[in-house]
């Protein structure tokens, strides 16, 4: 087997007696993006920040290129981040801050010739001499991966550097930055709590939950496929039925009335939240009486005379019902 | 309207006692009952510029007050950036105890010292002078930069790393330049301190470090007016001569093309 060109081996984090995650093992070829989708509080950060030594692990390894780096300095780490907030230093213009890594490995001159370029060729160049303050948020946050991405790190962190975006930004940053990481074909990690953005910008996609990496794989392939409940919950549209078995939300129905409920099914309570309607579908919102959890089913019939907070059930066919594959946990 | 009140204060309080200083350093001693008479002086600055000792109390009391202020700021910075950016046990009680010095009153740790300050041979002289003034400045610094690091944050810091800039750079060209309005604070509270210090530079200085209040407050007991106008004129411009000194040190240090600066290759 080809040897990845970054890979964790065991990573482990803890503080004092809580285990923040463990044996985090991941792998990433050149040029490839991964997603690292998660709920929020699962040490999704904290991984990215040993990852780039501003705190180290507690066990395990970090490669790249066949070289173990978790020794080393920050300053000595082939490694590039970009955090939540573009984290612009006010005081500088925005060439400045562009430029601020590349004057250590050439003088200030050919630093700023090359910020110029740059800043031109992504079409930024208009904010040349401005201070960060000017700046919309989407646009700082632009100006802050470029300030990462020009010093050519071997590998690139990025740490939800959306969520401080409102939602147009969000969209439209979003596809801007799939493009440039693909341009410069730059090898990345990228960490989120929203599955979207994990498809959007993933080659391929991690599950974080629990503090382990509960599935990685292609993103379609791990959708459709989840291989534990944690993976189906958080990744997947996927109710989890017991521990084995789950059904994906789109072979789910509602009944308002146990009669209605066809033969060879498989149901559960529910209570009835609402109904929403997008890209041309509706979507029912309900509740399980026995678990309390939420889950969002597409449904085409129209249930507007349902009260919001009435029981019915939801049920799923017995065919429809299926494994969890724990096999391929890694596909 | 607020603003004209402002206005109104700030020259009925502040520019007024300044003029009448001024005024009153060039004009004769004017007794209660005197018949109003205005006469230009220049004897309160001559004899404040012929009193030998002068000039060498000047440059004594800058030499201080500016070692002064460099031992705080470095002490201050490291203890503030420690107290704010770091998690230890027992941190609350160790910023308690910084604050300590400002409760005791500084003559008990005047006398205190100065035996260790004798023992030491730095008694009747300005370094040992220096350490004293340490006392009633420290905790000020620490608790200004303190607030000014906990102002920063540790984002930027840990940004400027990821940037590979090692640590000296990112506080000369990050840190510094961003804490510039603490470090100002702090640089003119511990100027105005150390400069005002007769009791603590007294004993110490046993006598033989001669500095500006040295001179000025025997003259308080005179009824010499004049020459105590022209005093204290000088004695408020001095800090603001040693906040301007401090100002342009930090220039040449941040400045963005300057000597350190230009590229390394």
């Amino acid at each position: 087997m080809k040897e990845a060109y970054f890979s964790l081996e065991g990573a482990a984090k803890t503080y004092g007696s809580k285990t923040i995650f463990q044996s985090i093992n991941l792998s990433l070829n050149e040029g490839e993006i991964l997603s690292i989708v998660g709920p929020s509080g699962t040490g999704k950060s904290t991984l990215l920040r040993c990852i780039a030594g501003l705190e180290s692990f507690s066990s395990g390894h970090a490669n790249l290129q066949g070289k173990q780096f978790d020794g080393y300095k920050v300053q000595d780490r082939p490694v590039g981040m970009v955090f939540q907030q573009p984290l612009l230093f006010p005081h500088l213009t925005v060439l400045e801050n562009v430029i601020y890594g590349l004057k250590l490995t050439m003088s200030h001159r050919s630093a700023k010739a090359e910020g110029i370029t740059y800043l031109k060729s992504v079409g930024l160049d208009e904010y040349l001499n401005e201070y960060p303050h000017s700046l919309s948020g989407g646009q700082q946050q632009r100006i802050a991966l470029i300030r990462a991405l020009i010093v050519k790190p071997k590998l690139l962190l990025l740490d939800e550097p959306f969520s401080s975006l409102d939602p147009d930004r969000r969209r439209e940053l979003r596809d801007w930055v799939r493009m440039l990481l693909k341009e410069e074909r730059m090898t990345a990690l990228f960490v989120t709590h929203d599955r979207e953005e994990s498809m959007l910008l993933g080659d391929k996609v991690a599950i974080l939950a629990e503090g382990k990496i509960q599935q990685t794989g292609d993103p379609k392939h791990v959708y459709e496929n989840p291989v534990n409940e944690y993976a189906a919950r958080h990744y997947a549209d996927a109710i989890v039925l017991n521990e084995t078995i789950y059904a994906l939300n789109h072979d789910v129905k509602w009944s308002t009335s146990h009669e209605t409920i066809p033969e060879d099914t498989i149901s559960l309570k529910a209570e009835w939240i609402n109904q929403t309607y997008q890209y041309g579908e509706s979507y029912a919102h309900v509740k399980l009486v026995e678990t309390n959890r939420r889950c969002i089913i597409p449904e085409k019939g129209h249930f507007s005379y349902v009260k919001p907070g009435s029981r019915g059930f939801i049920w799923v066919k017995q065919r429809d019902v299926r494994l969890f594959d724990k096999e391929q946990v890694n596909e | 309207m607020k603003r004209s009140l402002f206005y109104s204060l700030a020259i009925l309080f502040f520019l007024f006692p300044a003029i009448l200083l001024g005024l009153k350093s060039v004009t004769p001693i004017w007794r209660w009952g005197e018949p109003l008479s205005f006469n230009w002086t220049l004897r309160g600055w001559t004899s404040f510029w012929m009193d030998d000792r002068i000039l060498h109390a000047l440059w004594l009391s800058l030499l201080i007050a500016l070692t002064v202020t460099l031992i705080n700021l470095a002490v201050g910075m490291m203890a503030g950036k420690a107290l704010s950016h770091s998690s230890f046990k027992g941190k609350s009680m160790l910023e308690t105890l910084l604050l300590l010095p400002l409760f005791v009153p500084a003559m008990a740790a005047a006398i205190g010292l100065h035996i260790t300050m004798i023992r030491l041979g730095l008694a009747n002289h300005w370094t040992g002078v220096v350490i004293v003034h340490l006392v009633p400045t420290i905790p000020y610094t620490i608790k200004i930069m303190k607030a000014g690091y906990d102002r920063l944050g540790s984002d930027l810091i840990d940004q400027s790393r990821m940037l590979k800039a090692g640590p000296f750079r990112t506080f000369r060209e990050i840190e510094l330049p961003l804490l510039l309005p603490s470090v100002r604070s702090a640089v003119f509270l511990v100027v105005t301190i150390s400069m005002s210090q007769y009791v603590l530079t007294a004993i110490i200085g046993g006598g033989s470090v001669i500095t500006l209040p040295i001179i000025y407050y025997p003259f308080l007991q005179s009824v010499d007016d004049t020459v105590m106008a022209a005093f204290s004129i000088v004695f408020a411009i001095l800090p603001v001569f040693a906040v301007l000194i401090i100002e342009l040190i930090s220039r040449f240090f941040i400045t963005k093309n300057s000597f350190f600066n230009r590229g390394a290759v």
